[in-house]
């Protein structure tokens, strides 16, 4: 009888493996090297440093995350079902039974995108549209890495996924989006805005329809020349302030209180405090009534400030196709993030 | 008639047919694993690790050579390597308690607990019983600070009566940085083989950690009387008298005599 030097069990004389265990039964002259391997003095030193521990116990829950997520190839081709669903990341791989995996890119990507919208026009925002880009990337080249075997097939289906999604997801979302929330940084100091605040219109409201008394519009200023003492000044571009009232409307501003056709209104220009005591004004047809409440009153020179007489009518009365878009959000600073109103 | 019989050697005697070789009987290779358990006993674990490599050269069957090998090279602090070797060991006998234990053991040291805890369960659902197996589950136990480590310590005791037992046990827990409960057990060690130098000089150690200083001296000092050559108790001693400060130190230093 043979007994296995592992478990003690009696075998039958003649048997290579243990019945119960499995070990070799001929193992003792086996040419197996029995000399371990060993650490090297530098290995040891780096093993116990606070960067080796970190890095091993990352490594350690990859692992166990990368298991539980079945991340081996499969060498299955990807059926049309699959490949359809690439254009939202993880849901491939939500339907190929892994679900956790898809879950993660598909949170991370969700999680990127809203705060990349959040955030438009910042650079935190490019960073973040950076980072959901590459994690539907991940996600199109996980399903590529699955379908073959062959790095040069994985390489080609991967840039193929990405230039079919490119092409007819991202560059439409772009020109969409870009119409729908087109950041613009605020240059200078203008109650209530403050120099560095970036804010998102809408280049699409008025499109369709026309422009509300209530609305925050970034419009073209009428352009006026503003002279002082040794300087001439051209005022113009783009403001941000509240349509007052629409064409045909007649309005009366006193006291900080504004009527249109005799009837008090709800709506105040963004910054009162530079409007004068008194001015009455009727909008023509095809125009609106935006006061240049944000504009700034004084223009300095030599250190000099010099106070000139604001040309309320020239300014005041905006044509339609001059209102661009309709501000709705502050993307920046985080403190002031919010809604426009 | 053999094919190569009218061969001309240089010799020209014929040539002697071998003897047939009878592999050496076990009990001879043993006293390898017996001198690598006697390094053991001594700390000298670099000399434990070549002696079960030896005795594996003789016999590569022996289990407890392999078992020793991953035992010295995770007390060497090579974790990794154990593992690793251990992996191999468990390829050559698939599902033994102790190779399981060892890995285990080299893979929670490695910083991979959740998969040491479940190699341990492997280990102890295994055939058989060993004080390794159960030194091990405490290990893990202690690390992640569950009471039950007490327990299983105490098992690995009554698997085996010999003093390495709790003198091993005293070592996972100073590198646990525990060494109120590794004092516990390193008495227990000295108590059982008072003549050995190397639990004096655990134990010396522990008390060092614990701030027991005269303690200390004592155990390191009774450490160099069994054995006068070694150099970490004498280093131990050494770092003792020189390190804090008291009233009688500085005097002994400045007037007193060498």
């Amino acid at each position: 009888m043979a007994q296995c030097t592992s478990c003690q069990f009696h075998n039958m004389p003649g048997a290579s493996n243990c019945g119960r265990c499995g070990a070799s039964m001929t193992l003792a002259k086996a040419a197996i090297s029995v000399h371990p391997p060993r650490a090297t003095r530098w290995a040891k030193f780096w093993r116990k440093t606070f960067l080796a521990r970190l890095w091993t116990t990352f490594k350690n829950r990859w692992s166990d995350v990368a298991e539980k997520i079945h991340l081996e190839p499969s060498a299955d081709l990807p059926g049309m079902d699959i490949l359809v669903r690439l254009i939202v990341p993880g849901w491939p791989q939500q339907i190929s039974g892994n679900a956790l995996f898809g879950k993660c890119l598909f949170g991370a990507y969700f999680a990127c995108g809203l705060l990349a919208l959040v955030l438009i026009g910042t650079s935190f925002s490019s960073f973040l549209i950076s980072a959901a880009l590459t994690i539907h990337a991940s996600s199109i080249y996980d399903v590529a890495h699955r379908s073959t075997f062959s790095r040069g097939g994985r390489i080609s289906r991967f840039f193929l996924g990405i230039g079919i999604i490119g092409f007819f997801l991202y560059i439409p979302l772009y020109s969409r989006i870009s119409n729908y929330a087109s950041p613009f940084a605020i240059q200078l100091d203008r109650i209530p805005f403050r120099a560095g605040e970036v804010l998102v219109a809408n280049r699409q409201a008025y499109l369709s329809s026309a422009p509300q008394p209530g609305d925050i519009v970034t419009y073209l200023m009428p352009e006026a020349e503003i002279a002082i003492p040794g300087a001439r000044y051209v005022v113009r571009g783009e403001r941000v302030d509240r349509v007052l009232a629409g064409p045909n409307q007649k309005i009366v501003w006193n006291d900080g209180k504004l009527t249109i056709d005799g009837n008090p209104s709800l709506w105040l220009p963004l910054n009162p405090e530079n409007m004068p005591e008194k001015l009455e004004l009727f909008v023509p047809n095809g125009y609106y009534l935006i006061f240049p409440s944000t504009e700034l009153m004084d223009a300095q020179r030599r250190g000099r400030v010099f106070s000139f007489n604001v040309p309320w009518e020239k300014w005041s009365l905006v044509p339609r196709h001059n209102i661009h878009g309709r501000v709705y959000w502050r993307s920046w600073p985080p403190l002031r993030m919010g809604l426009i109103r | 008639m053999a094919r190569f019989d009218k061969l001309e050697l240089e010799s020209g005697s014929p040539r002697q047919p071998e003897r047939p070789s009878k592999s050496k009987p076990v009990r001879e290779q043993v006293p390898w694993i017996d001198q690598a358990i006697e390094e053991r006993r001594c700390g000298n674990y670099e000399s434990a690790l070549r002696l079960y490599s030896r005795a594996l050269e003789d016999d590569k069957s022996l289990v407890n050579g392999w078992v020793g090998q991953v035992q010295m090279l995770v007390v060497l602090e090579e974790a990794v390597e154990a593992e690793l070797w251990s992996r191999k060991a468990l390829e050559l006998f698939p599902g033994n308690g102790d190779l399981l234990a060892g890995r285990a053991q080299g893979m929670h040291r490695s910083g991979n607990a959740q998969q040491a805890m479940g190699l341990s369960d492997s280990s102890l659902k295994a055939t058989g019983q060993s004080a390794y197996r159960w030194l091990v589950r405490g290990e893990l136990m202690a690390a992640t600070k569950q009471e039950t480590d007490r327990h299983c310590f105490d098992k690995a005791i009554e698997n085996d009566k010999d003093w390495l037992v709790p003198l091993e046990i005293a070592q996972v827990y100073l590198r646990l940085e525990m060494p109120s409960r590794a004092l516990e057990r390193v008495r227990r060690a000295v108590e059982m083989a008072p003549d050995r130098f190397f639990p004096w000089y655990i134990q010396g150690e522990t008390e060092r950690e614990l701030g027991l200083e005269s303690a200390a001296r004592k155990s390191l000092q009774r450490c160099l009387e069994l054995y006068p050559n070694h150099d970490e108790a004498d280093r131990s001693l050494r770092s003792l008298d020189q390190g804090g400060w008291s009233f009688g130190r500085v005097w002994r230093r400045v007037f007193g005599n060498r």
